[in-house]
């Protein structure tokens, strides 16, 4: 059976987010360095 | 559901991921990218709640009210956004992305300046109980006929 996206042990997804400060920055882009990943809300 | 932790490694993995209740104030999580970030194995990721997931159909339907609501309103055409998005709601009861959506288009006051989370919560608790009453099912299960319900006493007796 196929892994969910982003269950441990699996690839990172190639996303592409947008940056507060204008433009995009892909995660893709980070590859070499270690990663904490928070998503959140505010609301 | 948020907030969600996730480690990944040099070369992409992922190698930790906590998806629902990870915190900077929680000295575990704060431990684990310690360990993570020294070298060493992250540990074991909390098991996740069973996801919550709609069908291919409806969540496709809840993504295109979502969309449209979203269109309509950068269009200034803010009731007819928060129409489309409560029919995405009904589609999708437990999506709080989508009530909140909802509440900030109506009540702004309530998320800026400061964010009122007890405003929140009580009208959350209105909400549902109020959907509950008309029949919308959600996580926390489909309202059971009353005691005298209509539906329960039309059976046929055994």
């Amino acid at each position: 059976m196929e892994e969910p996206t982003g269950a441990v042990g699996t690839p990172l997804p190639d996303l592409a987010l947008p940056k507060l400060d204008g433009g995009e920055l892909a995660l893709a882009d980070l590859r070499g360095k270690k990663l904490l990943l928070f998503f959140w809300g505010s609301w | 559901v948020v907030p969600n932790g996730v480690l990944v490694d040099e070369a992409g993995t992922v190698r930790f991921a906590k998806y629902g209740g990870f915190s900077i104030d929680n000295p575990d999580d704060v431990a684990t990218v310690e360990r993570f970030l020294a070298g060493g194995e992250p540990g074991a990721s909390p098991v996740a709640d069973e996801a919550y997931v709609l069908g291919p159909a409806k969540r496709e339907r809840v993504a295109a009210l979502v969309e449209r609501g979203r269109r309509l309103d950068e269009a200034g055409r803010r009731p007819e956004a928060v129409a489309a998005w409560r029919d995405a709601l009904r589609l999708d009861p437990e999506n709080l992305t989508i009530r909140k959506q909802i509440w900030a288009a109506e009540h702004p006051e309530k998320f800026h300046p400061t964010i009122d989370f007890g405003w929140q919560q009580d009208r959350l608790r209105e909400e549902r109980a109020a959907e509950v009453a008309q029949g919308v099912c959600g996580l926390d299960g489909c309202p059971l006929p009353r005691v005298g319900d209509d539906r329960r006493d039309s059976r046929p007796s055994p």
